[in-house]
Parts: C-alpha cells; structure tokens; sequence
C-alpha cells in the first residue's frame, strides 16, 4: 500500500521514472486485458497508451478507495469499451434470456488451462459476446450493469454471454477438451 | 432476480487471467511518453506581442541587445582557452561504451566476476543517450579499480573490477543516470606509472582508434604539464600501495531498487510559484499619546477632541513561493507591497477651525490639528517643512497658549496612504491533502517594511523621519482554498488577517499606529 502511495504521488508530481515504473508493474496485465476486448493487436496497443494516458492525466482523481490495479484496470475497460462502442457490436442478438437455466455454472476444481489459449478462445469470440463475456466472466459485473455500460437491454447482455459460453463450450469441445469439465 | 443477475464469479477464467501478463511492445511506452510530453510542454506567452514591449522601438532594442549578448558571449568562449579535458571528458559523447568497459580487454584489465557481468556493469555506466540494455535486478553497485601508484613501465596497468550484484539482461529500455569520477591524471601526487595506466585504461576503452590516439595525444600532454609542475618541488615519496578507485553509480530506473528510488522520489518536495492580490481593510488604528511639547496647555483642556481612524479600501500585491514539506505542512514566503489607505479623523484648532470653516476649506486639505501637529512635532524634519501657517498656528507659544485649541466640533478627515513592502513567512498546515480542492490554515510572521505615509495632500512622512518604525512584524494569520485541476496551474483564495505586533511607529513618537489589515486574497499558483 505504501508502494502504491509512492507510486501514485509520483505519478501526481508528473515524476516520469515512476510514471515508467508505474507503467513497468501493471502494463503486462492491462495489455492482456486489452486483448481481451481487442482482438487487433495493434488496436490493442492504441487501447494501453489511451489508458495510460488517461491514467496519468486523472491520477489526481484517484482516492485510494480501491487497490490501485482495481483503478487501473477500470480505466483501461473503458477506454476498450469506448474503442468499441464505435462499432456497437452487441446490438445484433435477440433477447434469449430464457436459456439462462440451462447454463451451467463453474466448478473450481478444474484444471487451469494455459492463459494464452483461454484468451485466444475468447479473441475469437464475436465482438459483442467477447465484451459481455469479458464483462460478466471475468470483470464480475451483472447484467444490469453491463447493460448500463454498453447501453443495451438487459436481454441483450443475457443472451450475447449466452452465446458466448455455448461458442466457448463448443470450441474446447472440438480442441478435445471435456466439455462438462469446464465451466461453460 | 435471474440466475444470471446474480453473477457467481467464474473462477475458472478470473484465475486463469488473474495474474496472466504480457510485455506490450516498447514503441507503447516511447508513445505515451510522447504523448504526456506533448500536454505538458509549457506554453509559450508572447510578451513581445503585449504592453508596451509591443511597440516597435522596443522590439529593434531587444533585438539588438540580444544579438550583441550573443557576440559577446560568443567572442568570450571563443577567447577562453580551452581547458585540458579529463579522461572522462575524452570519451566520445555518441559511443555506448566507455573507460568502464575495460574489462573487454582481458590482457590490461582482468575482471574478477565473469566477462558478461562486468561487461553488464560496465555498460551500466555509459552515459549516453542511447537505449542499453541493463541488469533488470541490480542494486546500486560498486566498481573498484585498483592501479598500482608508481609502476617503472608504461606499458603494464592492472585493474580489478568487482561488481556486487545479479546481472540479468533485461530488455527494457532506461535512462541511463549513472555517473563515473575517476581521477584528474594532473594531480600531482599521482606518478608517471599511474598516469600511463590511467592513461592505457582511457585509451583501451575508447572505441575509435581515431578518438584513442587523441586521447593518447591528450594524456601525454597532461603527463608534461604535471612533470612542469612539479619542477622544483620537494619529491616525496609514497609507499606502494594500491590507489583505489571507487565509481559510484546507481541504475535510475529499476524496478528492484523501487523501494529506494520512492525514497528518493518522496524526499523530492512540490514547490510552487505564486501571485496574488489582496484587497483589504487597512486600520492603521491611530492614536496621539501625548500632545507636542508645544501644546501641552492645550493637552490639558477638556474640549480636546480624539483621533480616530478608519480602514478603507486598500491592496496588497504578493508575489511568493512555498514548499511542500510534508503531506500537511508547507512553508512559503515572497515579497508584497501594501497601499492602505484609511481615513483619520482628527480635531482641529479652533483658529484654524474658524478659518476652515469661514473659507469653507476642502476637508481633505492639510490645515493644523490634533494629528497633523503630533506628526510634525514627532520630526524635526517634518517640522522644518511645515507650511507657513503652522508656524503661526501652531509654534506661536504665546498664541497658542492664549487661544490655540483643538476641540471636538471641528473635526478634520484626512485621508492617509502608507506604503509597506512587505516579507511574509508562513506555514501552511494541509487540511484536505492531495485533493483537487485543498484547504489550508496558514500562519506566519510578516515583516513590515515602511515606506512612506501620504497625510492629506502634502504631508509626506517616510521612514527617515523617525515617526514610523523602518521595520515592524505583524502576525498573518486565515485560511486558504486552493483548486487544482490536473496540470501545473492552480488557483487559491485566501481570508487574512494581519494584525501588527507592537507599535508600527517609534516609542517616543507622539503617533501611535497599530496597523491592521483584513482582506481577501485572490492567486494564481504555478506548480513545479
């Protein structure tokens, strides 16, 4: 917690070495996380300098009510999520929200499978589906929060994860993986 | 609510990228770098295009001065001779390698770690621009080279390089802070030996063979110079012992060493240049203790009116910085200039009070009274320079003495301009600390500096006339808002109140002032 106090005192002073060191400790994660939004790789990387710039211009704003990454990481979702919204990819899919009960839910005991094929799984995803599932998946937001985010109905951010745990469930399938051992 | 509302967390792909990373390319970071140095490149104002420096004989004459300054300067380096580089001054300033990466030549220096972790040291050390690659977990490291002090050859130099850390290649790039001191090869208690080590050591690390030959040249020169100095001079003698040689140097930018560098980020203090005004209340609470000499009988008479004062309108002009010390307290200072202006009310004689209000005066005109003639009986000065009637009204003892009379009925206004500069030296104790709109109670000492007292229209009392004391302290005490938006700029408003301590005039002055001022101050804050 000191560390992170350093860090973001520098980084209000416009201290450079700590905003580089700032930008050493967190850019691996965020760049992982863009590519979860952003399949283009270079679209990705215009996604990490937004958000870092974004980071060190509003560093003022941050009040240490969360743990700094949480911060971060929160910028660099929405500055995807902007990127995104100029194409609106989660608009075209019906409302199915009544498949929800058959979805199964997670099973922790589960072996982990590699970080880069699971982001790959999901880079192949739709665009409206890989956000939504990112969001709800991942990130922990509900539905009716993402649905304030992305500007949607409810439904719709129902049936885009829907859809995307049925695509997820049927890729890891054709890769050879059990399909009822793993949480989709 | 639906199952899905509820949102279980799926671990299964929180875990799996909980702590998953990958390095983004380093064109990423040289972009945002780009990117924050253009928003925080400083606007340039055009003071040449404002005020009266915009008129065109203006621009002509600063041209011109500027151009002279130039060949002025110019034609000085120029004459100047240059002086005997040092050994680190020789090393080409566009070479990544420098005298540390001797140990690549294992037949003058031998390193005692492995070949690649000196040659990581050494190239720790450089000091250019370019981008290096560097141990990704060194702490500050330490660089001894060790030359035997007196040595019958030329030809034979013996360094030992030992490097205290981990040297892992790390491909990120940084910016090299390292600096590398070594020994002026002209001191003179350095031998023939040493100087031809240091100088093979200079020439080993060169990279060009043209460079290593100059510098060569260079050395050779500096061993003439040393061997003129010391023409003359006593010879002593030294025991053999190894000189040691210690480079200090520090990786800048290493996430290992963080914890030291937050240290010495933290010690970094904000500092901050300001401006600002303060319209105020100015007091300067007057009051005549006792009457001049020369009225005492009429001291003694009850109708005898009182002096009063009142504030009125004034500014105050500051211009200061402050540092942060810590994440409360702050101290500042700068200078101010204070024009208060005020009102004093002051009985008049009742001769003169007759001929004012017989001539129906301007009220504003200086004429005898109570204030007036405390004043000038406070000065010789300003007793020399008392206008014609005073000497009638008022130093005409036996006038005075059978109908002079300062009385309450004939009450004279006058308005009163004091001139301070002012020294304010204040601590400032942070209430809302890092926040956009910060408040802060401030309290310090200002020190008053008179200037001059404007009575009326033609009485001038300045600090010479030993009314006023030259320098007097009051106590500066308020709050202050300070809003900061992201940048360097900031703006703050401030309530004070400043009342003097002690007296404002001398002791044995008739006047007594006890100057207050209260206002509201307005700035503008720069940030560095």
């Amino acid at each position: 917690m000191q560390d992170e106090y350093a860090l973001v005192e520098g980084c209000r002073r416009q201290d450079r070495i700590v905003q580089r060191q700032l930008y050493e400790r967190f850019a691996g994660k965020l760049f992982v996380l863009c590519k979860r939004y952003i399949k283009d790789p270079d679209e990705a990387e215009d996604v990490l300098q937004d958000a870092f710039v974004k980071i060190y211009r509003n560093i003022d704003s941050f009040r240490f009510e969360c743990p700094l990454e949480a911060w971060l990481k929160r910028i660099t979702i929405n500055t995807a999520l902007k990127q995104l919204r100029k194409e609106k990819p989660w608009d075209n899919t019906a409302d199915v929200q009544d498949l929800a009960p058959i979805l199964p839910q997670a099973d922790e005991s589960l072996p982990t499978l590699n970080y880069k094929y699971l982001l790959q799984l999901i880079q192949e995803l739709p665009p409206g589906c890989r956000t939504v599932f990112n969001l709800y998946a991942i990130e922990g937001y509900n539905h009716p929060e993402i649905a304030e985010m992305l500007d949607i109905a409810e439904g719709t951010s129902k049936s885009q994860y829907s859809r995307a745990r049925m695509l997820l469930q049927q890729k890891l399938q054709s890769d050879g993986h059990p399909a009822h051992g793993h949480p989709l | 609510m639906d199952e899905l509302d509820k949102n279980v967390p799926d671990d299964f792909w929180r875990k799996a990228f909980d702590e998953a990373a990958e390095t983004p390319p380093a064109r990423v970071w040289d972009t945002i770098e780009h990117r924050l140095d253009e928003s925080n490149a400083p606007k340039i104002i055009p003071l040449w295009g404002l005020g009266p420096a915009s008129s065109r004989p203006i621009l002509w004459g600063t041209g011109l001065a500027a151009a002279l300054a130039l060949l002025i300067v110019g034609w000085w380096v120029m004459k100047t001779p240059t002086a005997n580089p040092s050994i680190a001054q020789i090393q080409p300033s566009n070479s990544t390698e420098n005298v540390a990466m001797a140990p690549a030549t294992p037949e003058k220096l031998s390193a005692t770690k492995s070949a690649d972790q000196s040659a990581d040291v050494a190239t720790s050390l450089s000091k250019s621009s370019k981008l290096v690659k560097r141990p990704a977990t060194t702490s500050a490291s330490r660089m001894t080279i060790q030359v035997p002090s007196v040595s019958g050859t030329n030809d034979v130099g013996v360094a030992q390089i030992m490097a205290s850390s981990n040297h892992k290649p790390n491909p990120l790039r940084t910016q090299p802070t390292a600096v590398a001191t070594f020994h002026n090869p002209s001191m003179p208690t350095v031998t023939d030996g040493f100087t031809s080590a240091v100088n093979r050591l200079a020439v080993n690390s060169l990279t060009t063979d043209q460079i290593a030959v100059s510098g060569d040249m260079q050395a050779r020169q500096n061993e003439a110079q040393v061997i003129e100095q010391l023409t003359g001079k006593p010879l002593r003698m030294r025991s053999q012992g190894p000189i040691q040689r210690i480079v200090w140097f520090q990786p800048a930018e290493e996430l290992a060493i963080e914890p030291e560098l937050t240290k010495e980020t933290r010690k970094k203090r904000e500092m901050w240049a300001s401006v600002s005004a303060m319209p105020n209340a100015f007091n300067p609470m007057v009051s005549v203790h006792s009457p001049p000499s020369a009225l005492k009988t009429v001291a003694s008479n009850a109708n005898q009116g009182s002096v009063n004062s009142r504030a009125s309108f004034s500014m105050a002009y500051q211009a200061g910085a402050g540092v942060q010390l810590n994440e409360h307290w702050s101290v500042e200072s700068g200078v101010g200039y204070l024009v208060g202006h005020s009102t004093v009310e002051a009985p008049t004689q009742s001769a003169s009070y007759g001929l004012i209000a017989g001539a129906n005066t301007d009220r504003s005109a200086t004429v005898s009274n109570l204030y007036v003639d405390a004043l000038r009986s406070s000065s010789k000065a300003l007793s020399d320079a008392a206008p014609a009637n005073y000497d009638v009204l008022s130093t005409n003892n036996a006038y005075l003495s059978q109908s002079s009379n300062y009385t309450s009925q004939g009450q004279q206004m006058l308005t009163n301009d004091y001139q301070y500069m002012q020294i304010p030296v204040q601590l400032g104790y942070q209430l809302r600390p890092r926040k956009r709109l910060s408040l802060a109670v401030l309290g310090g000492l200002l020190t008053n500096i008179f200037v001059r007292n404007t009575v009326g229209s033609d009485v001038v009392v300045t600090a010479k006339d030993g009314v006023y004391r030259p320098v007097s302290l009051a106590a500066t005490m308020g709050a202050r808002f300070r809003y900061r938006p992201p940048g360097r700029w900031s703006a703050s408003l401030a309530g004070m109140y400043q009342p003097s301590l002690g007296l404002g005039t001398q002791t044995e002055s008739q006047v007594q002032s006890q100057p207050t001022s209260t206002g509201m101050s307005f700035g503008v804050d720069y940030h560095f």
